[in-house]
């Protein structure tokens, strides 16, 4: 037990000095920084917009009320925030690391391999910036819905929201390790970014078969759409323990295949 | 007229080497267009008709911006790798202009990914059969492929713009897909302009975005009158001018840049 705590908090601090360094290069590139962040914001703002515009010439979406699906909407950007602030420039180059046989370098560090691919550049801020009008779309639906959450709700929703992101970052390293099958192909996250994206819909748009892929084999639909439910009384408090159930064995089942993956890495050059 | 022709043997030799490639990106780019044709079904079960736009209608409106969609090409990371990798400098001693050779590469390259991933297109359009509609004549037909034209073009240059931006700072990555998000927001491809409100749609009129997808699907559903088309082609042409002059001058200062610190 001491071991494990021990180990837990070596990670943690080379996390922290990760996170630091991240810390430092944005706070060096400030243009750059401004010149992402501004993007971003814009391209929340457009696809926002696709909604309420649609909400002027409709009542509802799949039996889901226009502030309905804004919790829908705030719930993914928050998820989408986090998932990509932490990942998008660490599990994004996995492949580059194996076609190019840079993975040499990681294997050397006397740290777990798959940690380092998962943090080695710690945080990417501006990507991680649409949590914030993620929460202030959460705020606005909420009070529009006139929705008061107990706090054994907003505490189940956190707790499904921590699982969404295991579940996130799960699939995007199994979609990543199929590197060392396939060899090189650029913007090989991108596969996990396009079903990502149908986090952001409502489920009930998809035939009956469709739903049960996506809350079993790719559980895209527990990422947000299962959280929000929560928040709209529609789920039961239990629901919060199929999450986390679903994000303990998408964890596990990640690591195995990237240890299975890396048996087959032989390097590039020999 | 010769030296485009050597630019599309060379483009054309380089490009058959990559089918697999342009499969996956098709398939990928299959996902986001179910989603939108599932989602669009489910709005329709109320309604017959939503925004002036029938069931049927919507959906061809979707599939032809799908086909826009596969026919262009933002070409924004090869020339910021370009640029900074110095390799243009190679390009710059040819004797064609890097645009013209950028142009007619870039359209070549969409043509031929185009006629691969032909077979999967067919196969989208035999699945979403029941909804898909076909022009109404063979002037519709015309003025179709002339404001494709303008749109894929119109598409090159947008890219070329940001792409230059490598000029004064080595990422554009990010910037991108945001970039690619607004073209086609402001263009009418993730929603058609009949949802927006009055006075965005006046000025979106004003811009050249609504020429990337809005104006050849409209043209397309045959939504638009003789008049509305040919000013509208005048309009595409125009504005592919302007932006090609204002890439010009951007292209100018920034090889006065590249040569600065490339010595």
């Amino acid at each position: 037990m001491k071991l494990m705590v021990d180990k837990i908090k070596r990670y943690a601090k080379i996390y922290l000095v990760f996170v630091r360094f991240s810390i430092v290069h944005w706070m060096e590139h400030r243009a750059d920084f401004w010149l992402r962040i501004i993007p971003q914001a814009f391209g929340i703002v457009a696809t926002f917009f696709t909604l309420i515009f649609l909400y002027t010439k409709v009542n509802n979406i799949a039996g889901w009320t226009e502030p309905e699906l804004i919790l829908l909407f705030g719930t993914f950007n928050v998820i989408n925030g986090v998932t990509f602030g932490l990942n998008i420039h660490n599990i994004a180059k996995v492949n580059f690391y194996v076609h190019t046989g840079l993975l040499d370098l990681i294997l050397l560090n006397p740290v777990s391999s798959q940690f380092a691919v998962s943090s080695s550049s710690g945080i990417n801020f501006p990507q991680a910036a649409p949590i914030i009008p993620g929460v202030i779309m959460i705020a606005y639906a909420l009070s529009k819905l006139g929705i008061d959450a107990s706090f054994v709700t907003l505490f189940g929703y956190a707790v499904m929201l921590v699982c969404s992101c295991i579940i996130a970052y799960s699939l995007w390293l199994i979609t990543l390790t199929t590197s060392f099958w396939i060899g090189r192909v650029d913007g090989l996250h991108e596969v996990f970014i396009s079903v990502f994206q149908i986090a952001r819909n409502p489920i009930e748009i998809f035939g009956k078969g469709m739903q049960v892929v996506l809350f079993t084999v790719i559980p895209v639909a527990l990422l947000s759409y299962a959280p929000t439910k929560l928040l709209l009384g529609d789920y039961p408090w239990l629901f919060v323990f199929a999450s986390i159930a679903a994000a303990v064995i998408s964890f596990l089942l990640a690591r195995w295949f990237w240890g299975f993956g890396l048996k087959r890495y032989s390097s590039v050059s020999s | 007229m010769r030296k485009t022709k050597a630019i599309l043997v060379t483009v054309l030799k380089n490009n058959f080497e990559y089918k697999a490639e342009v499969i996956y990106w098709l398939v990928l780019s299959l996902i986001p267009l179910f989603i939108t044709t599932f989602l669009w079904l489910t709005v329709y079960q109320d309604s017959g008709v939503v925004a002036d736009y029938t069931l049927p209608a919507l959906v061809t409106y979707y599939i032809v911006a799908f086909i826009i969609q596969r026919l262009s090409e933002l070409p924004t990371f090869w020339l910021s790798r370009l640029i900074t990798s110095g390799y243009l400098s190679a390009h710059l001693l040819r004797p064609v202009s890097f645009f013209q050779y950028g142009i007619v590469s870039v359209i070549t390259r969409r043509l031929i990914n185009f006629t691969i991933s032909l077979p999967v297109v067919i196969f989208v359009l035999w699945l979403l059969r029941s909804y898909f509609q076909l022009p109404s004549g063979m002037g519709v037909c015309v003025a179709f492929v002339l404001a494709v034209f303008i749109a894929v073009t119109m598409y090159a240059i947008f890219g070329f713009l940001l792409g230059s931006i490598a000029f004064w700072t080595s990422e554009v990555g990010s910037i991108f897909y945001t970039y690619n998000l607004i073209l086609t927001f402001l263009g009418g491809g993730s929603l058609p302009l009949s949802f927006f409100p009055d006075w965005l749609v006046s000025i979106i009129n004003l811009l050249p975005f609504r020429y990337l997808y809005a104006f050849p699907i409209e043209v397309y559903l045959g939504r638009l009158s003789t008049v509305q088309i040919i000013t509208g082609l005048l309009q595409g042409v125009f504005w592919l001018f302007a932006l090609l002059m204002f890439f010009g001058f951007v292209w100018r200062r920034g090889v006065r840049a590249y040569e600065a610190y490339g010595g």
